[in-house]
């Protein structure tokens, strides 16, 4: 498990000011287990991921992780690099590395054939994958999604979708997304986090009890809609409040 | 049709039509000018200037210049490129500070290097080294700040070594912007290279020119920009083929 604990992250600008982006962030991500945080776009999930990855400093608090294992973050856009081909992308960063290892996560994420294949001009969905691949070469503690589904076509969504719940089943893996999305967090997560805006601060936790197996049915379940409706109301009530705080 | 095809076709189309008017105009209807020379006098004019003014020897001398310093500043850059990258994230500020030079017109660096080594050949070589260079730094600058941050994220996420980003995040990164920019590299260097020579009088195509001017010799005038011309594009399709199979990826 790893444990976030009081993150806090604050900018200085040239002329002096400071900008509290984060605010006293604490949660935890539960070993095979995937956790959702919902905030709006420039809210600073982003910031908070780096912070976790270990890519950013925060000002205060810190990330437990006993494991000692990578937490990898796959960024927004696609991170495949072109210059590399399908394996030569998944391998990316390892020192030692088994050819046959790699080439079994490749088909693993549904790309087998593809090895020798550059990513230039693939899909998001083509390129999402290759950036899963190389993620779990590293055998990580996390993986941490920053809005990948953002630039994906909704039938390519739905297939990132399964795969995701099949990496997080049969290897074990924990995840944090972050999404602006409430329907693909439900979806696809055991847990959702909500973050305000300026700056961002956990506010609520909601732990998602549907069943592991999750096909389209899902969204007309009446669990799942009332959930749904509970989470919208908890972010609207503190996206108002938030409207009437004035900070001199 | 492309847009590629269509474009050599309309070059070829235009081509033909102004070569068309030239002959019609200049041999027929105004054959004794002073705006183009007659074209059959630039066709006899390609031998004498083959003859005359030692063209073999001045070509040898500016192509050699040219693309031994082009190939010698990107092995140079190539090797120190971690050094390079290393300066340019590093000393941005320092290196903003220097667009001041930008306004100083090359043809002032050409007239000082002839100072520096007045009838010197190397002087020449470091001249063109040192524009190939600056070139490539100025490139390397400009797509050092366009690198996308996926890519870093990636890199540090995996703790690569900095000197490993810099070699194989921030170089592969520039190279198709660069191989793109090395057509404009070799084109500069050509035009500053007959400049440089021009102010010499000593060697190369340039001194040629100027000799062609002092002796009010018209067609050789032509002549020499018209093979000059087909030197460039030449060289630009042997760079355009040795690129394109080896940088197979976009910006």
């Amino acid at each position: 498990m790893i444990e976030i604990k009081n993150l806090s992250k604050e900018f200085h600008s040239e002329i002096g000011t400071k900008n509290l982006v984060l605010k006293q962030a604490s949660f935890d991500i539960k070993d095979g287990k995937i956790t959702s945080l919902i905030a709006e776009s420039g809210s600073g999930k982003s910031v908070l991921l780096k912070i976790i990855a270990g890519i950013e400093k925060s000002t205060s608090g810190e990330v437990l992780n006993p494991s000692g294992k990578k937490i990898i973050l796959i960024p927004s856009a696609p991170s495949s690099f072109p210059w590399l081909n399908v394996y030569e992308n998944v391998r990316f960063g390892l020192e030692e590395f088994n050819e046959a290892e790699i080439k079994k996560l490749i088909a693993f994420v549904g790309l087998e054939g593809y090895e020798t294949f550059y990513p230039d001009n693939k899909s998001t969905g083509f390129r999402f994958r290759i950036a899963l691949a190389r993620s779990l070469a590293h055998n990580p503690s996390a993986i941490l999604l920053d809005e990948p589904f953002n630039q994906m076509e909704s039938l390519v969504k739905n297939e990132i979708y399964s795969l995701l719940r099949k990496i997080n089943k049969i290897k074990n893996t924990s995840f944090l997304l972050a999404t602006s999305n409430l329907e693909e967090a439900l979806f696809l997560s055991d847990k959702i986090l909500l973050l305000k805006k300026h700056p961002a601060e956990v506010f609520a936790e909601f732990n998602v009890d549907l069943p592991a197996e999750r096909g389209k049915s899902i969204y007309s379940n009446a669990k799942f809609l009332s959930l749904q409706r509970e989470i919208e109301d908890t972010f609207n009530r503190v996206k108002s409040q938030s409207l009437f705080n004035f900070s001199i | 049709m492309t847009v590629k095809n269509s474009s050599v076709k309309n070059s070829a189309v235009l081509f033909i039509t102004l070569l068309f008017v030239y002959v019609v105009l200049f041999e027929f209807i105004l054959p004794v000018n002073k705006i183009l020379p007659k074209p059959t006098l630039m066709a006899e004019s390609f031998f004498h200037v083959w003859r005359d003014y030692n063209l073999v020897y001045a070509f040898t001398i500016s192509s050699t210049v040219i693309y031994l310093m082009l190939f010698l500043g990107f092995i140079l850059v190539y090797f120190s490129i971690v050094w390079i990258i290393k300066a340019m994230v590093e000393l941005k500020p320092t290196i903003l500070s220097f667009r001041l030079f930008k306004y100083l017109p090359a043809f002032f660096f050409a007239v000082v290097f002839n100072f520096w080594f007045a009838d010197i050949l190397l002087g020449e070589f470091i001249f063109a080294l040192t524009l190939v260079l600056l070139l490539i730094f100025k490139k390397l600058f400009e797509e050092s700040k366009n690198i996308k941050d996926e890519y870093l994220v990636v890199a540090r996420n995996l703790n690569m070594p900095t000197s490993k980003i810099y070699k194989n995040i921030y170089w592969k990164f520039s190279l198709p912007a660069l191989s793109e920019y090395t057509k404009q590299i070799h084109y500069y260097l050509w035009v500053l290279v007959l400049v440089y020579e021009f102010i010499g009088n000593s060697f190369g195509l340039g001194s040629i020119y100027r000799q062609a001017l002092a002796y009010n010799d018209f067609t050789a005038l032509f002549t020499l920009a018209l093979l000059i011309a087909l030197l460039i594009w030449f060289g630009n399709y042997l760079i355009a083929l040795i690129t394109k199979n080896l940088i197979h990826w976009g910006a």
